[in-house]
């Protein structure tokens, strides 16, 4: 199916970053208009800004227009072009905000992309640089796409001041592979990293006991790694954090997250933390509820063929992107409940026929 | 049997007594906990006289520690507080799950480093690589090392050093009958390969070619022509056997004398090498030439027998 070349056109500054990629990959101008007309702060806001000069920078040829008052945007995409870049985020949000919609553009680039982003790591909005490094990026191999792929924290910065950086290194591939992942599998091992910045270290022990205190009573393969970071690497701000991911026999991999809270004590942060992966778990699926946008986005873009994935019921945001899926690529998923005989399961099977999207952008040394 | 069952549930319940005294729990308890201490007791008997291991819960009054699956749902909240207030709700016959925060293990389990290293790393290839993966791979390599899949050439290299390095044991062996001349020569081969003067199987070679160096010239002219005879009586043996071909030939000769090996074509600079257009020197050449300011030079120019 070819997909049309008119204007696609969006309200509102919800899904933004979404829209915008979705826009790159299929080359196809988007306007999007009435961002926050009616706030007190009309427009635009700075991250968003941010966003879109980080857009710039990667790709080549891009076009972008914002009207006088901020309400409007038109983008026309260029091709995505790589390379060695350096972005400073705004302290508004981490650098997971600016991350999450470049990985899904960087496999498709011209050269290797080699980005390093300075800001905020770790945020309560968006996922973490622990995350996309352990859970986020794993994803991305489902798809053929793991050689030479690397996240290296090089300096953590909590809220609001912020001061870490990442470095973000993508390969390029020609194409994604079908993804064909209907077993969820049962989990065999729970990992964990417990970080604090700029105060006691005990904090990151004392968060592992009390989330090993749940934790224990259901398998023995559990590890939660406390990871210390000194000095200039610790970041202007205090903070600390405690992110854990569970692995399934089958790869399919569940994580949670739990940032520090002024006036909460960390024990109750890592059982926030560890309920979170209880529930996540509850909810089954081969891909979790936070990582459900990469997975469907790569199914689109694999090669012609089915590809089907299990995962538990979309979320508001996945709901509006296969949407928009559909309104850029002209591609719908169908989706069954995963195990028609059982009815209190609420998995679903999602397959889609893939668009067959080559990477035309790489060059061929 | 009876008296050990008594023993046991008056454990049981003074265990129990104890634990509640922490609560401020109304009375009526005691009468369902009664109900509740019975059948467990009960069985513990039944388990005991099993002899199969029924569970950490229901090994005799000790503390328990971690335990079965078998929680209700209603405790869950309480037991994540990590200790169980035993309400009436549980006066049926569900097991008792107690978390004593004392006894889970405080001791990290045996940190993995190699595990950790790979989970923690930023390349994400290496973070999702199973331990048991990176086990297996280490334990490969050592099974390999350990099995016989060698090629021929290594056969024979390992023959060939076990030949050699049986520490001294040519001289010490009784069954050769050396005389005390040869026993010498070939420990102090031998030594001079322990020393790695000499390659493996070299060193009495090499003594006793410095022997004969060492003799008079009637001797050592002997000596010369006794072994050209040998090899022409060896080369003959082997054209009458028809053990000989022409492209054997080089082993049958004799081996032309080391030092005039490799003699250098042309003429030498005063100072170093010349190769592929480029003069090498040295720090000793340049040493040479402008003449170091090290101390004892005196002594350098008393030291007699440099080259001769």
């Amino acid at each position: 199916m070819a997909t049309p070349t008119t204007l696609v056109h969006f309200s509102g500054h919800e899904h933004f970053r979404n829209r915008l990629v979705l826009s790159i990959l299929s080359g196809r101008h988007v306007k999007i208009d009435k961002i926050r007309t009616e706030d007190k702060n009309p427009g635009l806001r700075d991250f968003e800004v941010s966003f879109l000069r980080l857009l710039e920078k990667v790709t080549n040829g891009t076009v972008i227009e914002i009207s006088v008052t901020g309400t409007a945007i038109l983008l026309k995409p260029g091709i995505i072009a790589g390379g060695y870049l350096v972005h400073d985020c705004p302290h508004s949000r981490s650098i997971g905000y600016f991350l999450e919609p470049v990985i899904v553009l960087a496999p498709f680039a011209k050269k290797p992309l080699n980005l390093t982003l300075r800001g905020i790591t770790t945020d309560e909005h968006d996922l973490s640089a622990d995350l996309l490094r352990t859970v986020t990026l794993p994803h991305l191999q489902l798809f053929g796409i793991s050689d030479g792929l690397e996240l290296r924290i090089k300096k953590r910065g909590a809220a609001p001041n912020g001061g870490g950086e990442v470095q973000f290194l993508c390969p390029v591939v020609k194409q994604v592979k079908t993804l064909n992942f209907v077993d969820p599998g049962k989990i065999k091992r729970i990992r964990g990293i417990a970080h604090a910045v700029r105060v006691n270290p005990q904090f990151s022990n004392r968060m592992i006991e009390a989330s090993r205190s749940i934790l224990n009573r259901y398998i023995p393969d559990i590890y939660l790694y406390s990871d210390v970071y000194k000095g200039e690497e610790s970041g202007k701000s205090p903070g600390y954090a405690l992110t854990l991911l569970a692995e399934s026999t089958t790869t399919a991999l569940h994580c949670s997250e739990a940032i520090s809270e002024p006036g909460v004590v960390p024990e109750d942060i890592a059982l926030k933390a560890t309920r979170a992966l209880l529930s996540e778990l509850d909810r089954g699926g081969c891909v979790d509820r936070k990582h459900q946008c990469l997975v469907l986005m790569m199914m689109v873009l694999g090669s012609e063929d089915v590809g089907r994935c299990r995962m538990g019921e979309p979320t508001v945001k996945t709901v509006q992107f296969l949407r928009d899926i559909k309104e850029f690529f002209a591609t719908s998923f169908k989706i069954v409940p995963a195990e028609t005989a059982d009815l209190e399961c609420k998995q679903l099977l999602y397959s889609c026929y893939g668009t067959g999207y080559v990477n035309a952008n790489r060059t061929l040394a | 049997m009876s008296d050990d069952r008594e023993e046991l549930l008056k454990i049981l319940e003074a265990q129990g007594q104890q634990f509640l005294q922490n609560f401020s729990i109304p009375h009526p308890l005691s009468k369902g906990k009664g109900k509740a201490s019975a059948p467990s007791a009960e069985v513990v008997d039944t388990d005991n006289s099993d002899q199969e291991w029924g569970g950490v819960d229901h090994s005799s009054a000790s503390e328990d520690s971690s335990s079965e699956g078998e929680d209700d749902g209603s405790d869950f909240e309480q037991e994540d507080d990590d200790f169980v207030a035993i309400s009436s709700g549980t006066s049926t016959a569900a097991p008792v799950v107690v978390f004593a925060p004392g006894t889970q293990s405080k001791d990290k389990p045996q940190v993995d480093r190699a595990a950790m290293r790979a989970f923690m790393s930023s390349k994400i290839s290496k973070s999702r690589s199973d331990p048991e993966s990176l086990a297996s791979n280490k334990r490969k390599a050592g099974d390999s090392d350990e099995e016989a899949e060698r090629t021929n050439i290594q056969n024979d290299a390992t023959l060939h050093k076990l030949v050699h390095t049986k520490l001294l044991s040519g001289s010490l062996n009784a069954d050769l009958n050396m005389t005390g001349a040869e026993r010498r020569k070939a420990l102090e081969g031998r030594v001079m390969e322990l020393a790695g003067s000499a390659k493996l199987g070299k060193g009495e070679h090499i003594v006793r070619t410095d022997e004969h160096r060492r003799a008079s010239k009637r001797v050592r002219e002997g000596l010369t022509d006794k072994k050209r005879e040998r090899q022409q009586k060896d080369l003959e043996e082997a054209k009458n056997l028809g053990n000989y071909h022409p492209a054997l030939k080089k082993l049958f000769e004799a081996s032309s004398g080391g030092s005039s090996r490799k003699r250098e074509a042309g003429m030498k600079m005063g100072v170093g090498k010349f190769k592929n257009g480029q003069l090498n020197l040295t720090r000793e050449d340049i040493q040479k030439v402008i003449g170091s300011p090290s101390p004892g030079g005196k002594s350098r120019r008393g030291g007699r027998g440099g080259r001769r």
